[in-house]
């Protein structure tokens, strides 16, 4: 009971503040530009202003709502086990949780494609495909860098080397450039939200800050249970150093520019496939 | 629709769409000159989007050539309610120099009627001359557009002397 109440709270918190620390990214973008930027509440203005706006559901319209009420439920909910994980399990075993979670996280991004796709926009359509490639370029690593984190045991080298496949998928994961290709929208005009007004893109909004904040923590758990912290200790730092990996993300998006749509998958797949190799060769070596 | 009510959030998060309906550009590239660091018009929470979709506000320049006015209508239709338009430049004002071409249909004073047919309804228009427009002038045009800035001018009117 305590420990649901206490996930509940984490998640809350989690889903509450990740709009501020997106403002907050806002702000230090401006700083670097040199001029002031929106407010740190900024992007709740805009989510505020998205729900008062007019309902326009677009072409297949029953598919796109119904995905996207679907994948940010997905999200909430990754987001609320990646919280329980720590205070449930024992390091080292790959429970339930860990399997749902995993579940989850593929689910939302196939769900983000399938939204694409059902609005019946050329834009859109390739937004959904170039989703696809990055997920297939990223997704396999996360979930196996994961996996070797949680069962991965006493092998400091072996889970450093996981640690590092991890980082990288989770900047992915963040959807900020140069892997914002789907959504890319000074150059592919939205791309799989070009058709959503309203609440609708409210809530897509929303879902986007989401999987950064997830992709924040995510990155923050990994380091707090390498340092050696499990259970409330893990869940209390994490979300400490939620923050500080957030502000991580965007300094690398801020200096990162624009790469041609081919390349951020090829280099991930260059990136991550030896990466992998070496990490599965320490693990034989019992390092 | 309580324009009251939704004005007041947009005022804090104007999200703005640039539809050229056939401009010389100049126009356009003040446009992107008031969107650049040094305005810094995020500080008032306005952003570019590349969907009429996202849109709050549509920067509209141009004094609509035939060729264009499908896709014009087509935009501003595919726009949430409230639609504001800011219409920039002697050209979006009144056609500008193009005003009686048979190219284009003057500006949007006429495309207001074409619209009014289609049953595209607009909730409010602010209209910034120049030619081109000064990206101050944008600025200050948006602000209007959502009363956060009294609008200077006033219509007067003038008599002939002894008429
Ligand atoms: S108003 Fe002047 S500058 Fe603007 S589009 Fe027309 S001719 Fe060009």
């Amino acid at each position: 009971m305590l420990h649901s109440i206490l996930t509940l709270v984490a998640s809350l918190v989690g889903v509450v503040l990740a709009p501020v620390y997106d403002g907050l990214e806002r702000k230090l973008r401006a700083a670097i530009h040199t001029r002031i930027g929106p407010p740190v509440l900024q992007t709740w203005y805009d989510l505020v202003k998205l729900f008062s706006k007019e309902l326009v559901i677009p072409e297949g319209g029953t598919w796109c709502v119904l995905t996207l009420a679907l994948e940010i439920t997905a999200l909430v909910a990754s987001i609320a086990l990646l919280n329980y994980i720590p205070l449930v399990t024992i390091p080292g075993v790959v429970g339930v949780e860990v399997a749902a979670f995993i579940a989850l996280l593929t689910v939302a991004t196939a769900l983000t494609m399938v939204r694409a796709v059902a609005q019946n926009n050329v834009y859109s359509v390739v937004g959904g495909f170039r989703e696809f490639t990055l997920a297939l370029s990223s997704e396999p690593f996360l979930v196996f860098s994961y996996l070797a984190l949680v069962a991965g045991g006493e092998r400091p080298v072996f889970r450093i080397s996981s640690l590092l496949i991890l980082t990288i998928c989770a900047y992915v994961l963040s959807s900020r450039i140069p892997y914002d290709i789907a959504e890319a929208e000074p150059e592919l005009s939205a791309g799989v939200n070009i058709e959503l007004a309203g609440p609708l893109l409210g809530v897509a909004t929303m879902s986007t800050v989401l999987r950064r904040f997830l992709a924040a923590e995510l990155t923050a758990l990994a380091l707090v249970s390498t340092a050696g912290f499990w259970s409330y200790q893990a869940l209390v730092l994490s979300l400490a150093l939620t923050p500080a990996v957030w502000v991580v993300h965007a300094l690398v998006s801020i200096l990162l520019g624009r790469t041609r749509v081919d390349v951020g998958p090829r280099t991930l797949l260059l990136t991550l496939f030896p990466l992998s190799v070496v990490t599965i060769t320490i693990y034989g070596l019992g390092l | 629709m309580d324009l009251a009510k939704a004005l007041k959030a947009i005022r804090r998060s104007i999200w703005v769409y640039h539809l050229n309906s056939g401009s010389c550009n100049a126009c356009d590239i003040e446009v992107l000159d008031a969107l650049t660091p040094y305005f810094d018009v995020e500080r008032f929470g306005i952003k570019l989007v590349g969907s009429p979709r996202h849109a709050d506000v549509v920067l509209f320049t141009g004094p609509v050539t035939r060729e264009s006015l499908p896709k014009v209508v087509r935009a501003l239709k595919a726009m949430p309610r409230p639609r504001l338009l800011l219409v920039l430049g002697s050209c979006g004002v009144g056609g500008g120099i193009w005003w009686d071409t048979y190219a284009t249909i003057g500006g949007f004073s006429k495309l207001e009627e074409i619209l009014r047919e289609q049953g595209v309804e607009v909730d409010r228009v602010v209209y910034v001359p120049g030619c081109p427009v000064r990206p101050e002038a944008i600025i200050y045009g948006i602000l209007v557009l959502l009363g956060l800035a009294e609008q200077k001018v006033r219509e007067v009117e003038v008599h002939a002397p002894g008429g």
